[in-house]
């Protein structure tokens, strides 16, 4: 039962700041961009455990922090100078370091350590909560919660009192350059986050998976609410759900957990469609897809 | 050289070839993370297949693969057709949740007694040397459907690339030429998935095209220059990856194709740059 309950917790402590920010990437469409980010730490960390030789978060977290900035750089840049369009550039730079970071496991990082090419895929929620930290005879909490803890306090403190802001670099952000909000300062504080998120979640759900915490609860909140705050709280319920869900269902069926706590999101989030209240109307939307001769005649 | 090395030879080859012919099209219409959609959410599929056939044959898994693919594409145009998201946020949705579907039926057969699924996880990061000659035909016989597809709608998928608006007003169904694009894309990533494996397969189907687009802005040419580049470096990578003991064949191909794009792309900024200089 006491299992239970710390595997819940970290679970939740992943969750909840990926839904934060998973609700920021999905109002400024950059949910390509953040999915390139969680691959893209992964040459950052093994970099950073060849070099250090431990697994320590202080190392880590520098070569992750470097990887996140290189690749918002690269996708930048090869969009700005080399005038490439923007899916073909985030799906080059995330593949090009994604391979660096397995070919390095592979080669240099041997068959005994603790990183091998599977874990970087789906994580081990199971075994990171054995990693407890005990003072004085009384448990504290998984290193896991005790390192992502601050960073969810970060992430609301920097939403809270920047609330505005979010709200104008998400939805005009010429507005928000006219009135000297720094937008650009905005987005990088994002990545920033968004990397190191990447990074400390890395042990208990993998590289791959991030995508789904981060998107799919915000994806979920946008069915039923119509205000920026709102979407917020609701992605937050949404992400601890699952992850209650995800852990039961994981222990009842025997299988790993972190997939399941993806999927039990997507279940959630296909439900909500079916159920929301703010459908797509036909008869007013043209959308791409349903494109007509009869739409072009007028 | 050995029978077994040939068949691997020429199995890259046409996992490159068909690779960047379906890519230059996808990459035009600006769908390349679609790719990248299907090719992780192709990973249920095999899993699926493999669990109830009982065997690893590997036209049973391809058509597992094949299967859930198509559902990937149903679900993304569904879910683009019901709710207000943006593309991107539907496939991100998308991918997260087959790949994740995938990862926990692996997990499940995983913890089962018998061992017969102990090269499943192979899919995730590609294993070209598993290739035998029945595969390889299997793959002919793919590879020439898709080139006899790109052949027939060579001009329509092209107008479609460049000029939509006007080929709707034409009268063709944009519908049907998704459909069709969508199921390339499929057949091309489920036989790739063999080498290269889920994870990297985007990559192939975008960086020939990208490289390619840097030296001409011609179709045809651009054709040729990524068939070549995915053909070559496909084959370079999976023999340093037979080299190797311990190298997985999908990152090698990938790391080898993402070194020719920069090689390519600086030599074309040096270029300019002279050319800029002597004016």
């Amino acid at each position: 039962m006491e299992n239970d309950v710390l595997m819940i917790l970290t679970a939740c402590s992943v969750a909840i700041p990926a839904s934060l920010l998973g609700v920021l990437l999905v109002s400024k469409s950059l949910v390509m961009v953040g999915d390139a980010i969680s691959h893209a730490v992964l040459p950052g960390i093994v970099v950073a455990y060849l070099l250090s030789g431990t697994r320590d978060s202080g190392p880590m977290l520098l070569g992750a922090a470097a990887t996140g900035f290189l690749t918002t750089f690269l996708i930048d840049f090869l969009r700005r100078k080399w005038q490439i369009q923007e899916d073909a550039a985030i799906g080059f730079t995330f593949t090009f370091l994604f391979a660096a970071g397995v070919l390095l496991i592979a080669l240099f990082a041997g068959k005994n350590s603790d990183l091998d090419q599977e874990c970087v895929l789906y994580g081990d929620l199971e075994t990171s909560i054995l990693d407890q930290v005990i003072v004085g005879g009384y448990l504290y909490g998984t290193r896991a919660i005790l390192q992502l803890l601050p960073l969810t306090i970060v992430l609301l403190v920097v939403i809270i009192f920047g609330f505005k802001g979010w709200k104008v670099w998400a939805f005009n952000p010429q507005f928000g350059s006219f009135i000297g909000i720094p937008t650009r300062l905005f987005q990088l504080i994002l990545m920033l986050l968004l990397s190191i998120h990447a990074v400390l979640s890395f042990e208990s759900v993998g590289v791959i998976l991030v995508v789904g915490l981060l998107v799919l609860p915000a994806a979920t909140a946008l069915q039923f609410s119509k205000t920026l705050s709102r979407t917020f709280c609701y992605a937050a319920c949404i992400g601890i759900v699952s992850c209650i869900l995800g852990v039961f269902l994981g222990k009842w069926i025997n299988i790993s957990i972190s997939p399941l706590i993806v999927c039990v999101n997507g279940l959630i989030f296909l439900i909500s469609v079916v159920l929301s209240p703010y459908k797509r109307k036909a008869d007013y939307t043209v959308k791409e897809n349903n494109l007509k001769f009869q739409d072009f005649k007028n | 050289m050995d029978l077994s090395i040939w068949i691997v030879f020429i199995g890259t080859a046409l996992i490159g070839i068909c690779a960047a012919l379906v890519g230059t099209f996808t990459f035009l219409q600006k769908k390349s993370l679609i790719g990248d959609a299907i090719s992780h959410s192709i990973l249920p599929g095999i899993v699926l297949a493999y669990m109830l056939s009982g065997q690893r044959t590997t036209w049973i898994l391809m058509l597992g693969a094949f299967c859930a693919g198509w559902f990937a594409t149903q679900q993304i145009s569904w879910l683009q057709r019901k709710t207000k998201l943006k593309s991107d946020t539907i496939v991100a949705a998308t991918l997260s949740m087959f790949f994740a579907f995938g990862l926990a039926l692996l997990s499940y057969i995983q913890g089962r007694p018998d061992d017969g699924q102990a090269g499943l996880s192979d899919f995730l990061f590609g294993k070209i040397a598993a290739l035998d000659i029945r595969d390889l035909y299997l793959f002919l016989g793919v590879s020439a459907v898709i080139v006899i597809a790109v052949v027939l709608r060579y001009r329509v998928m092209y107008s479609f690339a460049f000029n939509r608006e006007f080929m709707i007003s034409k009268g063709f169904s944009l519908r049907w030429n998704d459909f069709i694009l969508n199921s390339m894309t499929i057949l091309v990533v489920a036989m790739g998935v063999q080498a290269v494996g889920v994870v990297l397969m985007s990559a192939l189907l975008i960086i020939p095209v990208l490289s390619a687009r840097m030296l001409t802005y011609r179709l045809n040419r651009m054709l040729l220059v990524a068939l070549t580049l995915g053909t070559c470096s496909s084959l370079l990578g999976s023999y340093i990856s037979i080299l190797g003991t311990n190298i997985p064949t999908g990152p090698c191909i990938i790391m080898v194709l993402s070194t020719c794009a920069i090689v390519i792309a600086l030599t074309v900024k040096l270029q300019t740059k002279r050319k800029s200089h002597g004016k």
